[in-house]
């Protein structure tokens, strides 16, 4: 992995450190990676999923999106997901949830793996 | 002492060098240069990249044998910091007269005196000394390991490229080192002169991309007499091709017995049959991968005619970094989704200049679309992104591109175009028939084109590239 997608990565397992990092290298200097659990609160069950995303080579200059959670979360009021979330996809082998949200006015040097990831959560947590 | 470095500078810093070195008091005065290094397959180049004016008294004044000289605070706090940034340590001062300088026997004692020392505290990268004169500058520059170079010559990159070197005799012998078989292009030596037409046959330049644009692209700069290309594409013909990539032909295209031919071999073999003795260098590969965009670090110029962010992100981070000019090329004709009816159909002409605004800059290069194009075509039809639907593509809107990029080039290269500044940005609109001229926008904090913070704008070698592995 290239030291800039490393140092994504350490960011995420700092940002988030009470859970697991998986990592797996794409082959061109980026990576795959999935954090879990984070939870995602009553609002929605299960309460606790994971969240990951593919960390690309041109990374911080490449957006990271779009983010994926885990398939079978539902809005615990019964109500469907409606775009950005979309159902009936995979990420790396996992049914996911995907949620596209772009980073508009992205600034490499502010860019970070860690805000991403927190932006979507705080997003689907209180937007949805 | 060899004479193969190339000193770069960016038009403002230079300006601003000589306009602190030439206030018309006809006085000696200093400053010092920070450049970044880059060891290319043409040789070694520094690329200027900041600039301390020495103040006087307090950073330059007489010294104890009478003689004006740097004083050794001001040295060591920017000694210091092109140490800490990898960057190499040049003492500029001036001379007067004009076509000629040459470092004199007091300069040449005091860098025997101070240079080895100032050597050990750069901790690994040269320094050196700048002497300028009007229209002439020379380099005393001390390697590491001991050894002296001087300058080949040096390059102001502005809307024409200007030339220095140390003297006329300098000059002949690199401008006709590879004299070109002017016969072959006697038309336009009537236009571009001997000098011209040489400084042709010594360039190298990369064309990335060589599908309706760059094909164009590569034959005009062949049949212009360039000296050495460099191809860039890792796509084979296909039928849809035929009508806009020069030089294919129907046999080009798979049968049951070959893969359809490389658009660089193409490419190769139309630039071939323009020019047979000049040199090209075909890579069939992704410009984004780090092992194929350091191959054009050794070219004078970059044509960006693939439409792609990654290849934009790259072209963008090469000029910036390695002060080597390019042009960034593209077409596009929208239709609405409706009717069908075609809303827009337009060409455009993108100049990057070191320094001076660029792609990101003036949000060229867009973060998600970056992402989507490391996706993997499963990945794309799970995510219903769907495959990309091509642009429509039509030669003669290809050709406006083409010509004016390879135009500009012609110009700006030989120092035929003129001195004012020009828009590096042009729209050729097809419908209207009508030219928007542009200025790009500079953001103070670009990572790529600034030089506050941690840009990497002049930084050559001591900085990596966006690239993959």
């Amino acid at each position: 992995m290239l030291p800039t997608v490393t140092d994504a990565v350490t960011s995420l397992r700092k940002a988030f450190p009470e859970a697991v990092v998986e990592v797996n290298d794409d082959g061109s200097g980026g990576a795959y990676v999935v954090v879990h659990p984070v939870t995602l609160g009553g609002k929605f069950a299960p309460s606790i999923t994971w969240i990951g995303g593919h960390i690309t080579a041109q990374f911080p200059y490449s957006d990271i999106y779009p983010i994926f959670i885990g398939g079978d979360v539902r809005l615990a009021s019964g109500a469907a997901f409606v775009p950005p979330v979309t159902s009936g996809h995979t990420f790396r082998g996992r049914p996911a949830l995907q949620i596209s949200r772009r980073t508009n006015r992205l600034d490499p040097v502010l860019q970070s793996a860690a805000c991403k990831f927190q932006k979507v959560l705080y997003w689907l947590i209180h937007q949805t | 002492m060899n004479r193969d470095i190339r000193l770069v500078f960016p038009q403002s810093l230079y300006r601003r060098l000589t306009e602190h070195l030439f206030p018309g008091d006809g006085n000696e005065h200093a400053a010092i240069v920070a450049a970044g290094l880059a060891e290319t397959s043409t040789g070694l180049r520094l690329l200027a990249r900041e600039l301390w004016p020495a103040s006087e008294p307090a950073d330059y004044r007489v010294g104890n044998r009478g003689y004006m000289g740097l004083q050794a605070p001001f040295i060591h706090r920017c000694v210091t910091h092109c140490r800490d940034h990898r960057l190499v340590y040049l003492a500029v001062h001036n001379h007067g007269g004009s076509g000629h300088v040459a470092f004199s026997d007091i300069d040449m004692s005091s860098h025997q005196k101070g240079y080895r020392a100032l050597l050990d505290i750069a901790n690994g990268m040269p320094v050196g000394a700048l002497v300028l004169a009007q229209g002439a500058m020379e380099i005393d520059l001390w390697h590491p390991d001991g050894s002296r170079s001087a300058l080949r010559y040096a390059t102001v990159l502005g809307p024409r490229f200007e030339r220095h070197y140390a003297n006329p005799r300098v000059r002949e012998h690199v401008e006709h080192e590879s004299a070109a078989a002017n016969q072959d292009f006697a038309r336009q030596v009537l236009f571009l002169g001997s000098a011209g037409q040489n400084l042709f046959k010594r360039s190298k330049v990369a064309v990335v991309g060589l599908g309706g644009i760059g094909s164009l692209v590569n034959e005009y700069l062949a049949r212009l007499g360039v000296g050495s290309l460099v191809l860039i594409d890792p796509d084979r013909l296909e039928a849809s091709n035929i009508s806009r990539v020069v030089g294919a032909r129907s046999d080009d295209l798979v049968s049951e017995t070959t893969e359809s031919t490389l658009k660089v071999d193409i490419a190769a073999r139309v630039a071939q049959e323009a020019q047979a003795s000049m040199e090209i260098e075909t890579i069939a590969d992704d410009f984004a991968r780090e092992s194929v965009a350091r191959r054009v670090l050794g070219c004078d110029f970059l044509f960006l005619a693939a439409d792609s962010m990654k290849s934009r992100l790259v072209f963008n981070a090469i000029v910036n970094q390695y002060y080597i000019p390019g042009v960034q090329l593209g077409t596009k004709v929208l239709a609405d989704s409706q009717t069908g009816n075609v809303s827009s159909a337009f060409s455009v002409v993108r100049h990057v200049t070191p320094g001076e605004g660029c792609l990101l800059c003036n949000q060229l290069i867009d973060p998600a679309k970056l992402a989507d194009e490391w996706k993997s075509d499963a990945e794309r039809a799970d995510q219903q992104y769907g495959m990309p639907i091509p642009n429509p593509s039509v030669i003669t809107m290809n050709a406006v591109a083409a010509a004016h990029g390879v135009n500009d080039f012609l110009f700006a290269y030989t120092g035929l175009g003129a001195t004012t500044e020009r828009a590096p940005y042009r729209r050729f609109d097809h419908l209207t028939n009508t030219v928007v001229h542009e200025h790009p926008r500079r953001d103070p904090r670009c990572t790529e084109c600034s030089i506050e913070g941690d840009s990497r704008l002049g930084y050559g070698d001591a900085r990596p590239l966006p690239c993959s592995q």
